[in-house]
């Protein structure tokens, strides 16, 4: 199943009508798997189980036996179908990746109150985590279950070494699995996870949740949706909001989309393009983590406010560089330009990096640096010393002024696009750009991004614009 | 029916013995029956009961070994928790009526017919060793297990004392000795009771070449051990030459121990003293083999569902680059 574009108001769907079967199935004869394999130790009479009305069978083994064998065959059927199904298909979404046991800490944490949950994808990591260790108890159980089953069924007098071994991988396995799934529950009744549990019995959670707790995954979606892959290049499209949409190509990039894939709900009228590429791409230069954060948090967030504020600020129909332009000097809209700039330029900022960019640019870039600067170190240097001077939070740029490339840094929000200023270039320099992989240290964030991260190509065509 | 005397059958014993490697002999071939499938034909034809004896040969010589084997009990054995009762036999190793942990083997004795007609038949009773014994299936623990030779085998080190073995066994052979065992080092008001004890075909002694104690002691060679292919024919052709019944052969799905009786197991079972310890005699029917199409359906589970997985892939797939190519140029 695919994650199809949500037809239901305010709702995403998260599952698939198979991963949903798979689920419930593994679900219930794991259930009754566990009942009857704890009824397979003699506790049925000695605990009183038989006296519940309903479970007066619990001590005839050849009946808790039978069952288990009849969930067993659910069970291992469903393990063997998850297996080749998404095997074949490549799904990984659940595989663990580097780095997720530090940020499944970070996210218990956060229940407690110690800290913030970063921004995720369609899984949390602690959920892929105990998906590979619950993963690991079933081939365990599955395996083992199999010899034993063999054994009982045409192989009585099977070696003892190996029929000791498989029914204690069974048993330890077994109650492993009793503690993961008591784990598992307990997971759904803390309260960042309780959404999550409407998803599994619907296949839907509420795009509320979704866009809070899963910016990426919902990134990935609006790529997914628009058939826009990775790497391709971004069309500056401007669409007017409404039926009569007016496209024009080829302009700056902007914020500004349509909210065409998420039926009308939650009016986004400003957005922040998706990333062009996947948010570990930029390294080792920058982190993964902290394109995820930079990303998936601060730019969100400016998004999130800029929507807010232009309702009734009577700016809603208009381009985001013309909403620049118009209140970059109203103190009155003072919060709006913040957000509204900070949308823009940092749709422009990931465009301006790419992996396995830096260096030196080539052919009328290159001219161009040489004719302005005297030599592409000498710029390199006046970029260097520019961006570092830049006190505080703000932006350094490389623009078109008065038909020759010039240097400039902005404090906080401000842009060259307000003043009319052609950019092409720009690095942002807010410590959130950077603290993570490098703390203090702006001038080694600022050499890496000059020497493996620059997209002169890009520069090169806003140039042309 | 005539009884063989003991000088008779000893020599054709000595003669099936020759040429079959069946033996009521103490000792195996070198590269005997160890690694085969054994099993135990039980002449009641033969066997007296040893009524000259206080106690019957084979029950004696298997007591003496249990004897040995079981330690005594810790007193006071833990009691359980919520309930369920202590079986404690260490002071009552004299029961030689009915099975307990002591006595692993033990002879019935059927009075059947009326007048003239009227005889008194012996059985030696003990663990059939089942061909697919409910007892070693159903164990939680493996500690009870049918090894290659057939025997099977309580692993005393292993054992918790449930006594699920008992209680799936048609003719609840497995006895149980509390405060005894592993569940004393775990939880043992908790969980166990102890370790149950039956005949283990005498594993220590077939693993070197000997028969069982209670086949060595039998004045009468009333009991005989082999090759099973070979039994079961020595047995069929006993009874076709004696007009005599067979039991276990069938039962339970099989077992390795026959019973050839001078009259029906139905008389005998009929004025038998049964209940707890004291088998009966009814023809029994595999329970388990009831479940043998389920243990069939999890084993081709993995195929099913790897079939399955399979085909909904390479559908999904196919979905997924048509809709790529239909996709590709209207965006």
């Amino acid at each position: 199943m695919t994650d199809g574009i949500p037809r239901k108001q305010d709702l995403v769907r998260r599952h698939g009508l198979i991963e949903m079967v798979e689920h419930w199935a593994v679900a219930l004869s794991g259930i009754m798997l566990i009942v009857t394999g704890l009824l397979e130790l003699p506790v049925g009479r000695r605990y009183y189980i038989t006296e519940i009305p309903g479970f007066s069978w619990a001590d005839d083994f050849f009946v808790t036996l039978s069952l288990h064998y009849a969930a067993a065959i659910v069970f291992v059927a469903v393990a063997f179908f998850h297996l080749f199904y998404h095997g074949l298909r490549g799904d990984g979404g659940l595989i663990p990746r580097r780095g997720d046991l530090k940020a499944s800490i970070a996210v218990i944490k956060s229940f407690f109150g110690k800290g913030e949950e970063p921004p995720f994808g369609k899984y949390l990591p602690e959920q892929r985590l105990a998906y590979m260790g619950m993963a690991a108890l079933i081939v365990l159980l599955v395996l083992s279950g199999l010899v034993k089953t063999y054994m009982n069924l045409l192989n009585p007098q099977l070696s003892r070494p190996i029929a000791l071994t498989a029914t204690w991988i069974h048993n330890g396995a077994f109650f492993l699995f009793v503690l993961a799934f008591v784990a598992h529950i307990a997971a759904l009744l803390i309260k960042p996870n309780r959404p999550l549990l409407r998803g599994m019995f619907t296949g839907y959670v509420g795009l509320d949740y979704a866009r809070k707790r899963h910016p990426l995954w919902m990134d990935e979606r609006m790529k997914k949706d628009r058939k826009i892959l990775p790497g391709d290049r971004i069309e500056g499209t401007i669409h007017s909001t409404g039926s009569s949409s007016v496209e024009k190509r080829g302009e700056q990039p902007t914020g500004r989309m349509t909210d065409q894939h998420e039926g009308g709900t939650g009016a986004m009228i400003l957005e922040r393009e998706y990333l062009p590429y996947a948010s570990g791409a930029l390294e080792p230069t920058i982190s993964g983590r902290t394109v995820d954060f930079h990303y998936g948090k601060h730019h969100a967030q400016y998004e999130a406010n800029a929507n807010k504020l232009i309702a009734g600020s009577g700016l809603e129909e208009e381009p985001l560089e013309i909403i620049l332009k118009t209140i970059v000097d109203d103190p009155s809209k003072r919060a709006l330009f913040n957000n509204a700039a900070q949308l823009w330029n940092h749709t422009f900022y990931w465009k301006c990096l790419t992996p396995g960019g830096g260096g030196r640019p080539g052919g009328k870039m290159l001219e161009l640096i040489t004719a302005s600067f005297g030599g592409f170190d000498r710029f390199r240097e006046a970029f260097h010393a520019a961006a570092m001077g830049r006190f505080g939070s703000g932006w350094a740029w490389l623009v078109m002024l008065e038909g020759k490339l010039d240097i400039m840094t902005t404090a906080d929000a401000d842009t060259p696009v307000a003043r009319g200023i052609k950019a092409l270039l720009t690095v942002d320099v807010w410590e959130h750009a950077y603290y993570l992989d490098y703390q203090n240290r702006r001038a080694d964030y600022l050499t890496g991004v000059m020497d493996n991260l620059v997209n002169w190509d890009f520069a090169l065509e806003q140039l042309e614009k | 029916m005539p009884v063989l005397s003991r000088r008779h059958f000893l020599r054709a014993a000595a003669s099936l013995a020759a040429l079959t490697g069946i033996s009521g002999a103490p000792s195996f071939a070198a590269d005997g029956p160890r690694r085969g499938d054994l099993a135990t034909l039980i002449d009641c034809t033969l066997c007296d009961g040893c009524v000259d004896h206080a106690v019957a040969l084979c029950v004696a010589a298997c007591r003496e070994r249990a004897l040995e084997r079981i330690p005594d009990p810790e007193q006071p054995i833990p009691k359980l928790f919520p309930r369920g009762q202590i079986e404690d036999w260490s002071e009552r190793k004299d029961v030689l009526d009915r099975l307990t942990p002591y006595t692993q083997i033990y002879v019935q004795r059927a009075d059947v017919g009326e007048g003239d007609d009227r005889r008194t038949v012996y059985l030696p009773r003990r663990c059939m060793h089942c061909d697919n014994p409910p007892c070693a299936t159903i164990c939680p623990f493996t500690a009870n297990h049918k090894y290659p030779n057939g025997a099977v085998v309580i692993d005393d080190d292993l054992c918790f004392g449930g006594a699920k073995c008992r209680d799936v066994c048609p003719w609840g052979i497995p006895q149980r000795q509390s405060g005894l065992g592993i569940y004393l080092n775990i939880l043992p008001t908790l969980a166990g009771n102890g370790v149950m004890f039956k005949c283990d075909l005498c594993y220590d002694r077939l693993m070197k070449q000997r028969v069982p104690l209670c086949v060595e002691a039998c004045p009468r060679g009333a009991m005989i051990i082999g090759l099973r292919r070979d039994i079961f024919n020595e047995a069929e052709r006993r009874a076709a030459r004696t007009g005599g019944r067979l039991y276990g052969n069938t039962e339970n799905g099989g077992t390795g121990t026959i019973y050839l009786s001078p009259v029906p197991f139905e008389d005998i079972n009929a004025v038998l003293a049964k209940g707890p310890g004291r088998p009966h005699l009814d023809r029994v029917e595999r329970r388990l083999a009831r479940a043998s199409i389920l243990e069939a359906s999890v084993l081709m589970a993995p195929v099913a569902g790897m079939g399955a997985g399979i085909a909904a892939a390479v559908a999904a797939l196919k979905q997924r680059g048509k809709d790529n190519r239909d996709g590709g140029g209207c965006d």
